[in-house]
């Protein structure tokens, strides 16, 4: 199964608006979620204005807080999980 | 060519058991054309042969800012100097020696241990010439330094070091000379030989210093060059011209600090950009990679860190082993004698706002202040801004 990657980034701006919560609440993640994501940090995404940014896969999301970066995971975990049942 | 070689000067000292002060005294003058290094053991130890070396030295590097002579420079010292009507000794020695930016040299030695002078790891003695100047008999020594040559001046507690204690006649020159040979290769740079032998000469006494004890290791060098690249210019249509440029200089360090501005780099280059996926330092962004590119790390939070560090601490960076982009900075612009920075001069509008807030300095004030701070540590700064 290929792995959803998760790319906070940590340039200047996304660094000072609290990329930190993030990246806390992304390494502590259930070990069964953490199998599925490849987490890796970004030098700058060019939306300093609307940090933090993180990645998830193709998704970028602006003003990013750790609810809703789990959230979007939660939701693209779950969505892979059914795909796979059904499949 | 004409080249301009980096002298490297590093110098260390020991007092003998018992004394706050340490007898020997250096000073080092440089200007555009030459460094010149003057080296006194005032007779016996304490504060008076403290301030008898002082005194020497300090006649000598007064003379030497004003671009006397070396000759006129010793003869106003030797006739200054008193003589000590018991011994009838002088009251101090004297060793200088003059190094042009061409590498030419010129020493002149009296009553100090003589010069040695390394090449390609083995002894190349100096041809030196007896002289009088103001009715005292000098050794005068005319030659050149080489890139990768060795230089190391001693006062005579090195070479009298453990005297009837570890060794019966001292360490002498053999000893001293096996001592740099067995260092040299170890340390790139002046200082930390230059320690390093005086350590020797501390183990030699076996902890009961029996005189004031002084190193001076000269290393000479093809500058080595670092170029730092900050901030995406202002005009983006200079983006390439920009990397062009950078990019022109060989064999330096290269060095990017800025995620915008790596992101820049490795576009133009062609190259793929990698984060590294350690914070190793919660303070300091991340660095990352770029193929061709020697250390890449987030701009402004590390400038302005790497400076404070810089200012904090007269330590030597270029041993610290800690692996943050700041220190790695550090370590980076402590190890250049020289460093060009290229500055890009456009606005990151999401910035300013932090910048008043947190106290921190504007890319182009941190590289003001980062030229400052490493002008101090004889380093030659140029930046250029885009």
């Amino acid at each position: 199964m290929a792995l959803l990657t998760v790319e906070v980034c940590a340039g200047t701006s996304c660094h000072l608006l609290g990329n930190q919560a993030i990246i806390e609440a992304l390494e502590s993640l259930p070990v069964s979620w953490q199998k599925q994501i490849r987490l890796g940090y970004r030098s700058c995404l060019g939306s300093c204005g609307r940090g933090p940014c993180v990645t998830i896969g193709k998704q970028v999301i602006e003003q990013a807080s750790p609810e809703k970066v789990l959230t979007v995971i939660k939701q693209r975990l779950t969505a892979v999980n059914v795909e796979k049942e059904v499949g | 060519m004409s080249m301009t070689l980096k002298i490297d000067v590093g110098v260390a000292s020991l007092a003998k058991d018992q004394e706050e002060v340490c007898g020997d005294t250096v000073e080092i003058v440089k200007n555009d054309r030459s460094t010149t290094i003057v080296l006194s053991d005032g007779l016996g130890s304490g504060i008076k042969a403290s301030i008898l070396s002082i005194l020497s030295t300090k006649i000598a590097s007064g003379l030497l800012r004003r671009n006397v002579s070396l000759e006129q420079v010793f003869a106003t010292i030797a006739d200054t100097l008193p003589t000590c009507k018991v011994r009838n000794l002088a009251y101090s020695t004297l060793s200088i020696l003059r190094i042009k930016t061409n590498g030419d040299c010129h020493l002149i030695e009296y009553d100090n241990p003589m010069l040695l002078r390394f090449k390609a790891g083995k002894r190349a003695p100096l041809k030196r010439q007896k002289r009088e100047i103001a009715g005292k008999e000098v050794l005068e020594s005319w030659f050149r330094i080489e890139p990768e040559d060795l230089l190391v001046m001693v006062s005579d507690g090195v070479i009298n070091a453990g005297v009837g204690g570890l060794y019966r006649l001292g360490l002498g020159y053999k000893g001293l000379v096996n001592s740099v040979l067995d260092w040299a290769d170890e340390y790139d740079d002046a200082l930390p030989l230059a320690q390093r032998l005086i350590e020797v000469v501390d183990a030699c006494y076996l902890g009961r210093r029996g005189d004031d004890s002084t190193s001076i290791v000269v290393r000479a060098r093809i500058p080595r060059t670092a170029v730092l690249l900050t901030g995406p210019p202002a005009d983006p249509k200079l983006d390439r011209e920009l990397v062009d440029n950078y990019l022109s200089y060989r064999n330096v360090m290269r060095i990017v600090c800025g995620g915008a501005t790596g992101n820049l780099v490795a576009r133009e280059m062609g190259q793929e950009l990698k984060t590294s996926l350690k914070y190793e330092d919660p303070s300091v962004p991340p660095t990352a990679q770029i193929k061709g590119i020697d250390l890449v790390t987030e701009g402004i939070l590390t400038l302005n860190k790497c400076l404070s560090k810089l200012k904090s601490s007269d330590k030597d960076w270029r041993s610290i082993t800690r692996a943050d982009g700041a220190s790695l900075l550090c370590h980076a612009l402590s190890r250049a004698d020289r460093v060009i920075m290229l500055v890009g001069t456009a606005v990151n509008p999401a910035h300013e706002e932090f910048m008043n807030s947190l106290q921190l300095l504007t890319r182009t004030q941190v590289v003001e202040e980062l030229k400052e701070e490493l002008t101090k540590r004889d380093k030659e700064v140029i930046i250029e801004k885009f």
